[in-house]
């Protein structure tokens, strides 16, 4: 094997790693943080789009008006974990599966 | 019985110009049948030293087998079309079809799929913060750095993964099966206790 595929596939390893971010302030803005670590960070009026579980937050601080998006497919599991859980389904529809008249719930994403 | 029913068509085309590998396997066999005619010879004339090469043929034979044994499933996907994934969001992935025979692989590239797909830049930070969680007063540069220079390093990788899959080219499997995924990461969050 040529030292350029090497090379090549040592990249695919990197990326498939996630990438540690050390020590920065986000202040009111948009942040995607999926295959990323962030290590000691610090997130004041943001908003946080995640769409996989591929992230980690070590040590970081997110402020009480900081939001976060959560993606599609990764709701499913949220609305999983709420899906017996009546106070969440009446007072937080966003959060749980669609309940139908039969007692039967519906929990569908993008994957169709 | 309708008479259209017995009209079979069978067709069998038999090649056998070996490919590749299978050209060290077929000069394998040659050197196998000709040790063994020896030993024959030996046998024929009474020559009492007739199981050497008579051994040696049957290691040889063994050989070729194992060899063949273990070529034949990449002999037969080579000529096969590169394999394209899809992913949600757009990315397209294509691979050579013989890492299908591979489950770790196949793996793998699916996690490298999502991640191209997912993984996007960071946006400008405001600054760093210390040891001890506080803001240090005007970092923004030094932070605005750290932040380019991570950027950098995903655009290169980026570039570089799209150039290497967009040759054509052998992967070597054992390669793509040891790819980093966070696989501990992706296991901890699957598993959830039960309420």
């Amino acid at each position: 094997m040529d030292n350029g595929l090497t090379t090549s596939l040592t990249d695919i390893a990197g990326f498939g790693t996630l990438q540690t971010v050390q020590g920065l302030w986000y202040n009111k803005t948009d942040i995607s943080i999926d295959g990323y670590k962030f290590s000691n960070c610090r997130f004041d009026s943001c908003r946080i789009f995640v769409n996989t579980t591929r992230f980690e937050l070590f040590n970081c601080f997110l402020s009480q008006d900081t939001s976060i998006i959560y993606g599609p497919e990764l709701i499913k599991v949220v609305k999983l974990w709420n899906s017996r859980n009546e106070l969440i389904i009446r007072d937080f529809p966003v959060f749980a599966p669609a309940k139908n008249a039969d007692g039967t719930i519906s929990i569908i994403g993008t994957h169709q | 019985m309708n008479t259209s029913e017995l009209n079979s068509n069978i067709k069998a085309e038999l090649s056998l110009i070996p490919k590749r590998s299978q050209i060290n396997i077929s000069l394998i066999l040659i050197i196998a049948a000709f040790t063994l005619f020896t030993s024959f010879y030996f046998m024929w004339n009474d020559k009492s030293n007739w199981y050497v090469p008579f051994l040696s043929a049957l290691i040889l034979f063994l050989v070729a087998f194992l060899f063949w044994w273990k070529t034949q499933p990449q002999t037969d996907l080579e000529s096969t079309h590169p394999t394209i994934i899809n992913s949600q969001s757009g990315t397209q992935l294509s691979c050579d079809s013989k890492l299908m025979e591979s489950n770790t692989a196949m793996t793998n590239l699916s996690a490298l799929l999502e991640s191209l797909g997912a993984k996007k830049p960071l946006p400008a930070p405001a600054g760093m913060i210390d040891s001890n969680g506080s803001i240090v007063e005007g970092s923004k540069k030094e932070a605005e750095r750290v932040a380019k220079s991570l950027n950098d390093i995903n655009e290169e990788q980026v570039s570089k993964i799209q150039n290497a899959l967009a040759e054509e080219q052998e992967v070597d499997i054992k390669l793509v099966n040891n790819i980093p995924i966070d696989k501990e990461l992706e296991s901890r969050n699957g598993v959830m206790p039960t309420i």
